[in-house]
């Protein structure tokens, strides 16, 4: 059951877009859909799209309009279920039994709630659905921790062996990201909405970067947005995303320039694309990339 | 009916056509699809495409076939008119998407099952050559001197495969509607009237695939289905084979340049353990595994000779089958059984697969093995 003063989520996807705007986010319809669908049903949503278009950032400004915390766990190359969970505090727990060695009798118990390290997946089951779990970038934890996740997004309930089940009746609303660098399973899939996350249309872009800083002027961040596009087709290592044209915007909006010429190009490029190879790329099509107004 | 019966009724038969499309959905999607299409506006098709996007699709590189299912669904229900009227018609649902129940899957599917006796003996006249007195007897009984006019006389079959859409194809001023661009643009012009994108598709003829049962006294009518198999390939068909007896064995290496009789026999000789039975079920699902989703096999017609007889465990056959007919365009049973007026379906095998076939034909002779290939055009 939902406390009295929670908020009770949103009323349409047009409802959801206008509260994740007035967060900082532009949404467009997929997505606000995708998670109006995924509050409402309710059920997880799993996010795909290349780096840098806006997957962390919706659950962060999700968190924000549902006026609940965010509860990342943030997935990474040997992750594991305790890391995850939750773990013993060994150093109390030594600490409290060897004052227990002095004063005897004093038997309180190590396996219990004072020495139990909260990790976000208990931390989001014992919020009784008052949370935005992220489980970020889950392409990078191997196929195993994907079984457990499975098994904890099916139940909303794990058992602890010394404090016995923790089930949370209402589940909290569950953001998964991937960046595709390898194919998830098909039974964790099967439990979320899907949705893929294309970089936005130009138009939306400019918008994205007035929003995010509004310090740019719009003509600046069109003509930046444009270079985007163009570095966007070449053959990159690092394709920019929005994060990229967000602060090479920014960049040159302190240079106080309106100008994109060659030479700020190649002045401020380092904003936008971070590997030297992508940097020597560019320089084959510069023209191209500086605005000739 | 009412109309949020109907309406439901219509998100059905959608999830189901994308399933000819090559989409893998279980009964649990298609559910999710329906309640996400009752939390949002039905009558609005940038609703229903995103509420079908996010529930039935889970891979980006699926999303053009996504699309393009959607706009043919969507400009095919236009252009019937009243016929699929329910489609973007809003009924009364409640909040929590009451009329749900799984249970109208299974049903809307017909199988229709052919009866054998329809072009029976005696309707070949007392002049009637040897070819045509061959025409209706019974492979099985077939002698060494028949079995040598059998690859001509199969070859003489007409065959026909249904086109599909194929991937590649150009943006055009006419033709079907293309949803993904539509809503691309109704987007980017924010509040803008729906202005619709419209694509022209291309096609070619599905594939067809044969998995023959080549156990005991099954070989004899399997055989002519490989004729069959080596000829449409012959008149320039995508045609894959497999055969299988305890296992599966895809031949159809074999079928590209060795005698067709050889290459029975070759496969024959690879089916170890007879005396084990047919491992129908296991074979099948060999299928669906190693080759179904393969996308050169998907949207493929599929033709399954075997007399039904399962050694192994009938719920395996069933859920192979639920799996392949999601992954094919058609699935047809021939089934030599059939060809005894008498024959009912009972074994349990055979029950647990009757929801998944399109149909069963008996195949036993000539003249039932015309009427099959008659129904692959379907
Ligand atoms: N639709 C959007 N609205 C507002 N800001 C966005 C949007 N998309 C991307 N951003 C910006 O881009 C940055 C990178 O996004 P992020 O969520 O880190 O990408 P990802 O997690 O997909 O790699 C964010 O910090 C945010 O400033
Ligand atoms: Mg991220």
């Amino acid at each position: 059951m939902h406390a009295p003063d929670s908020p009770t989520g949103f009323s349409s996807p047009a409802h959801a877009a206008q509260l994740l705007q007035g967060h900082g986010y532009l949404a467009d319809q997929g997505l606000a859909t995708a998670i109006y669908l995924a509050r409402v049903l309710p059920q997880p949503l799993m996010l795909e799209g290349e780096a840098g278009v806006g997957k962390t950032e919706v659950a962060k400004a999700l968190a924000d309009a549902l006026a609940v915390p965010l509860v990342r766990l943030q997935c990474y190359e040997g992750i594991d279920a305790s890391q995850a969970l939750y773990e013993w505090d060994y150093t109390r727990q030594l600490l409290h039994l060897r004052a227990a060695d002095v004063r005897e009798g004093s038997g309180r118990d190590i396996y219990s709630e004072e020495f139990l390290l909260e990790r976000p997946l208990l931390r989001a089951l014992r919020s009784e659905g008052r949370c935005v779990l992220l489980i970020d970038e889950i392409d990078r934890a191997d196929d195993e921790f994907e079984a457990f996740l499975l098994e904890i997004l099916s139940d909303f309930q794990i058992s602890i062996p010394e404090l016995g089940i923790i089930h949370s009746a209402t589940p909290p609303m569950v953001i998964l990201t991937s960046n595709r660098t390898r194919e998830l399973h098909d039974a964790l899939k099967r439990r979320c909405l899907y949705h893929w996350i294309d970089l936005p249309e130009p138009l939306r872009e400019v918008e994205i970067i007035r929003t995010r800083a509004p310090e740019v002027t719009e003509a600046l961040a069109r003509k930046v947005v444009r270079a985007a596009a163009r570095l966007r087709r070449a053959d990159l290592v690092k394709t920019p995303g929005v994060a990229e044209t967000i602060s090479w915007s920014r960049a040159l909006q302190r240079l106080g320039t309106s100008r994109l010429d060659v030479g700020m190009v190649r002045l401020t490029m380092g904003a936008a694309l971070k590997e030297r190879d992508d940097l020597e790329t560019a320089e084959g099509f510069i023209e191209e990339l500086a605005d000739l107004e | 009916m009412n109309d949020g019966e109907e309406l439901f009724g219509s998100l059905i038969r959608f999830g189901q056509y994308l399933r000819t499309h090559g989409f893998t959905l279980g009964p649990g999607r298609i559910l999710s699809y329906c309640r996400a299409a009752a939390r949002l506006d039905p009558t609005d098709p940038v609703d229903l495409y995103w509420a079908g996007r996010l529930t039935m699709v889970d891979d980006r590189r699926r999303l053009a076939d996504y699309d393009r299912a959607f706009s043919e669904w969507f400009s095919r229900s236009e252009q019937e008119g009243t016929a699929e009227q329910g489609e973007y018609v809003f009924g009364g649902w409640d909040d929590d998407g009451a009329p749900m129940g799984t249970r109208t899957v299974a049903t809307t599917q017909e199988v229709s099952v052919v009866d054998p006796s329809d072009d029976g003996p005696g309707s070949s006249g007392p002049t009637a050559s040897e070819d045509e007195i061959l025409r209706d007897k019974r492979f099985d009984h077939w002698t060494e001197d028949d079995l040598r006019r059998l690859h001509r006389l199969v070859a003489n079959i007409a065959v026909n495969l249904p086109n599909r859409v194929v991937r590649r194809s150009r943006p055009g001023p006419s033709g079907r509607i293309d949803l993904r661009r539509t809503v691309r643009r109704s987007l980017r012009c924010d509040g803008e009237p729906f202005h619709r994108a419209f694509r022209r598709r291309r096609t070619k003829p599905r594939r067809l695939v044969l998995i023959l049962d080549i156990s005991g006294s099954m070989a004899g009518f399997s055989r002519p289905l490989l004729h069959f198999a080596y000829a449409t390939h012959r008149a320039a068909h995508e045609v894959e084979v497999f055969c299988f007896g305890t296992r599966l064995t895809r031949i159809t290496p074999q079928l590209r340049w060795r005698d067709p009789n050889r290459s029975i026999e070759e496969a024959a000789s690879r089916v170890v353990d007879w005396e084990s039975g047919t491992r129908i079920g296991e074979s099948l699902n060999h299928y669906v595994r190693r080759y179904g989703p393969d996308s050169r096999n998907r949207g493929s017609v599929v033709l399954i000779c075997s007399d039904g007889l399962e050694r192994g465990d009938p719920a395996a056959l069933g859920s192979a089958m639920d799996r392949l007919s999601r992954q094919a365009h058609r699935v047809i049973w021939v089934n030599p059984l059939m060809g005894d007026p008498r024959f009912r379906p009972l074994t349990r095998g055979l029950i647990a697969s009757l929801p998944h076939i399109d149909s069963m034909v008996a195949g036993h002779n000539l003249a039932a093995l015309d009427q099959m290939a008659a129904l692959l055009a379907e």
